[in-house]
């Protein structure tokens, strides 16, 4: 087997109580490299289309990188990968310390089927695997089973996943909890490992990973810590002070920040009370980083000990959590997001969605369109802070207007009907994340052609729009126009950049403002595994990836109509505060006024991604050189056709 | 081993009679450590800096042969990275359970904390002192307690006499292993990326506080 990977893979039939160890061959690690494409290929597999998320023949998959555990710097990362119920697919990565104990157990990759009886909890010791009762266990918060589980086994260092009574109870915005308040959070992977009856994962891991070559690896990770510090002098100052929290303030002075929903796009007051120096003031705060990680933007509060909220004690307050729970609910007040981010990791609720699909009841109830027979009494409007924490715990708990909540934003709206599917921020079901697309045309191109849904991270373009980054070796040599639509072809490359981080095991905020060069993680990758991949083949790998999550939706049913965005950002203008160092593409305007041209925008992506206009898929010649010949055949048998 | 450096280093007072002297003897009895630093001195002073265990630390000058890894539990993310260093160090693989330093995490509950823990090089060093085949010597160089693996059986009787589990056993080779400080330049040291770990004296031997937690 290729060093750095450890070669088994495991696999586990819940409903048989089966589990079985794989061989996870060099040949296999040279074409699936690990991360998304492993993941997406095992689910690809092992998933039949059309079955249903809740199904116990979906396969729930967990996966490291080739990376995950060495010493290449964020080496932390597990990837969670199953249909979706909310959306398409879940691809979503969790950082902690989970990702390296499972390979430091022995095993590069998790897959799980079937479904339990009753409830279990799969308990990986190194070469012993064994599945038990979670019954006692069913019903508990994520922070009790946490702790219980580690009394089971008399050992506080193990790592655990763990789902809160919101995966129990299926709704459809649950998040797996690794180690609290780490998380697979987008697209409901924590309500299908509950319809399954698995409760938690609890591995620890002996055993020893090595590299290939040493001495090289010793030299890439030392060019890689370079590329970091001196390609971005942000991730080295603002990250480990207050993490992603010193977003706030710059995405407000950009008029990126989804206020009241994405009514407006600015909003001093709301940002002052959510950003950095708030944070820092009312919350204080001590780093705790993922595994190997140099950068440290996660961060824990101690317990508040005065006011209303004395005694929340939560895991970092992000800037999509403070902007999701925060700005997009019209709250202002750090601590109250704080509480609502504790009972989020409680409970197990995704704290993007959960801040969407609230706002969009606020929306819904300001504008009269929910009764209040629906509302079961609530008072919701913008800026209701105690109405925002009790909800978290209404969706957690299926109860009261928290029942049609934790169906997700798109599911709601369906329900309610009267047009309130207007307010419904969603793309593929999977609820837009903090950046209003109004203000970035790359923003709201990457939202509308990411195959899992309106997520941020594939690519993070918002910052290539507002700070004008670029990699040449990866494709980007300008900075783009983040007003006027058209000239997008270079998202494709983006993308295709970011995606090494997801492939390789690492953080995706080694490559958010393009630092790590391609070639920086060729070598991580040719010296750890001995498999001699450079930059350009790995942006390969990547471009397979992204080909095979098309190809997935396909199969599912999903076209280029999908590629939209909510029509909130195509039809309604919005005015837009132009910053001093951006006004050279509003021609020295201050204040200008935009919606988003998507056709325009959308036609400059499918022609350098070379996308058929109605599949949105590459052609059959794409999918060969790409590697993905049996998949082009797969999509012809089911009656698609490629150019 | 102890009385043989009081021996030594009582330059002042050849004969131990002045009270300063004695004063001087109790004090390096009771800690033994004050005294090696004062001979320390004034070697660097006859010879003019030939002494290579003598180091400046925030501008003071120190006994290397003393030191061992400090902890900033302020500054330290608990990213592990020092168990990675280490355990690459000292076996050539990664894997937190063959590292000398430990980083205890408890996340997520009403008070989490982290906590790292590097071997404090004892000045009475129990591991040392129990072990059956005197396979456990103080490096004289760098001061670190090492161990001779061509003598240790495997026994773990050092691993229990750590009041704070710095001595682990290898279970591959049945050989006990511990922070022997990278023979003076401790790989955590250096590659920290908060910079929360240091190669300092004992905060005691500093004479920083006065208090002794540190063996």
């Amino acid at each position: 087997m290729a060093k750095a990977y450890t070669g088994i893979g495991l696999r586990v039939d819940l409903t048989s109580g089966e589990i079985v160890k794989e061989k996870f061959s060099k040949s296999d690690a040279k074409a699936y490299v690990g991360g998304y494409l492993l993941g997406m290929k095992l689910l690809y597999d092992n998933y039949k289309p059309g079955t249903d998320a809740f199904d116990p023949d979906n396969p729930l998959i967990f996966c490291t990188g080739p990376l995950t555990g060495t010493a290449a710097p964020t080496g932390s990362s597990i990837t969670c990968h199953t249909k979706s119920p909310l959306s398409t697919f879940v691809a979503s990565r969790a950082g902690g310390h989970l990702g390296p104990e499972l390979k430091f157990a022995g095993y590069d990759y998790l897959v799980i089927t079937g479904k339990a009886k009753k409830p279990v909890w799969l308990w990986i010791d190194d070469d012993k695997v064994e599945l038990k009762s979670a019954v006692n266990l069913w019903g508990h918060l994520v922070q009790e089973a946490d702790e219980a589980i580690k009394g089971i086994v008399d050992d506080k260092d193990i790592e655990t996943m763990i789902i809160g009574p919101a995966g129990e109870k299926k709704v459809r915005i649950a998040t797996i909890n690794c180690n609290v308040d780490r998380a697979f959070g987008r697209g409901g992977p924590g309500a299908v490992m509950g319809s399954k009856n698995l409760k938690a994962v609890g591995v620890r891991g002996s055993k020893s990973l090595t590299v290939a070559d040493p001495k090289r690896f010793k030299r890439a990770v030392a060019q890689h810590l370079k590329d970091l510090e001196e390609r971005d002098e942000w991730s080295w100052t603002g990250m480990p002070k207050v993490g992603t929290a010193s977003w706030m303030s710059a995405v407000n002075y950009y008029s990126m920040l989804p206020v009241k929903n994405f009514q407006e796009n600015n909003n001093n007051s709301i940002a002052g009370g959510l950003d950095d120096a708030s944070y820092v003031k009312k919350l204080k705060l001590r780093p705790y980083a993922c595994f190997n990680c140099p950068l440290s933007c996660a961060h824990y509060t101690p317990t508040i000990r005065e006011g209303k909220y004395a005694g929340t004690s939560s895991g970092t307050v992000e800037y999509e959590t403070a902007a999701g729970l925060g700005a997009r609910c019209g709250i202002r007040d750090i601590q109250a997001v704080s509480k609502a981010t504790e009972l989020c990791a409680q409970y197990g609720i995704d704290t993007i969605s959960c801040g969407s699909v609230i706002a969009w009841a606020m929306e819904c109830a300001e504008r009269k369109l929910l009764t209040p027979e629906e509302a079961h009494g609530m008072d919701l409007f913008f800026g209701n802070a105690d109405a925002m924490v009790e909800l978290v715990e209404k969706i957690g708990l299926r109860e009261g207007l928290g029942d049609l909540l934790a169906e997700g934003t798109m599911r709601a709206a369906e329900k309610i009907g009267r047009g309130t599917d207007k307010y419904a921020m969603h793309i593929k079901g999977l609820e837009i994340s903090a950046g209003s697309p109004r203000t970035s045309k790359s923003n709201a191109l990457s939202f509308s052609v990411n195959e899992r849904g309106g997520h941020h991270m594939d690519p993070y373009a918002a910052t290539i729009d507002a700070y004008g980054y670029t990699n040449p070796e990866a494709g980007l040599k300008k900075q783009l126009n983040p007003y006027e639509a058209g000239d997008t072809g270079d998202i494709f490359p983006l993308k295709k950049y970011t995606k090494l981080a997801d492939i390789l095991g690492t953080c995706a905020f080694t490559v958010i403002n393009l630092q790590t060069l391609p070639s920086t993680y060729g070598e991580l990758f040719s010296a750890g595994t001995g498999i001699e991949l450079n930059g350009k083949a790995l942006l390969e790998k990547s471009e397979m990836l992204i080909t095979l999550m098309r190809a997935f939706n396909a199969l599912n049913g999903f076209t280029a109509k999908d590629d939209t965005l909510p029509e909130r950002f195509t039809k309604e203008a919005i005015s837009i505060k132009v910053p001093k160092e951006l006004r050279q593409f509003s021609k020295g305007k201050s204040k200008i006024t935009r919606k988003v041209d998507h056709k325009k925008n959308l036609a400059d992506y499918y022609k350098v991604a070379g996308y058929d206009t109605k599949t949105g898929l590459p052609s059959e010649k794409r999918f060969r050189e790409l590697g993905l010949g049996e998949v082009a055949q797969d999509l012809k048998k089911q009656g698609i056709v490629l150019a | 081993m102890k009385e043989k450096r009081v021996e030594k280093i009582t330059p002042e007072s050849p004969g131990g009679s002045t009270r300063r002297g004695f004063l001087k003897n109790a004090v390096a009895a009771a800690g033994g450590a004050v005294a090696v630093a004062t001979i320390g001195c004034v070697a660097a002073k006859k010879t003019g800096n030939a002494d290579p265990r003598l180091k400046q630390i925030d501008g003071k000058t120190h006994n290397t042969t003393l030191n061992h890894i400090v902890v900033d539990s302020e500054k330290c993310s608990g990213c592990r990275h020092c168990e990675l260093v280490c355990s690459d160090h000292l076996f050539g693989v990664f894997n937190p359970k063959l590292s000398a330093i430990r980083v205890d995490r408890d996340y997520g509950g009403a008070a989490p904390w982290v906590e790292t823990h590097a071997c404090r090089q004892c000045h009475e060093p129990w591991c040392l002192s129990v072990c059956p085949k005197d396979a456990l010597e103080r490096d004289a160089k760098t001061g670190a307690i090492v161990i001779d693996a061509k003598k240790c059986d495997g026994c773990g009787d050092c691993v229990k006499a750590c009041p704070f589990g710095m001595v682990k056993i290898r279970k591959e080779t049945k050989k006990a292993f511990k922070c022997d400080l990278c023979g003076g330049e401790p790989q955590c040291v250096t590659e920290c990326p908060m910079g929360a770990l240091s190669l300092k004296a004992p905060i005691w031997y500093q004479g920083e506080t006065g208090g002794a937690n540190n063996g």
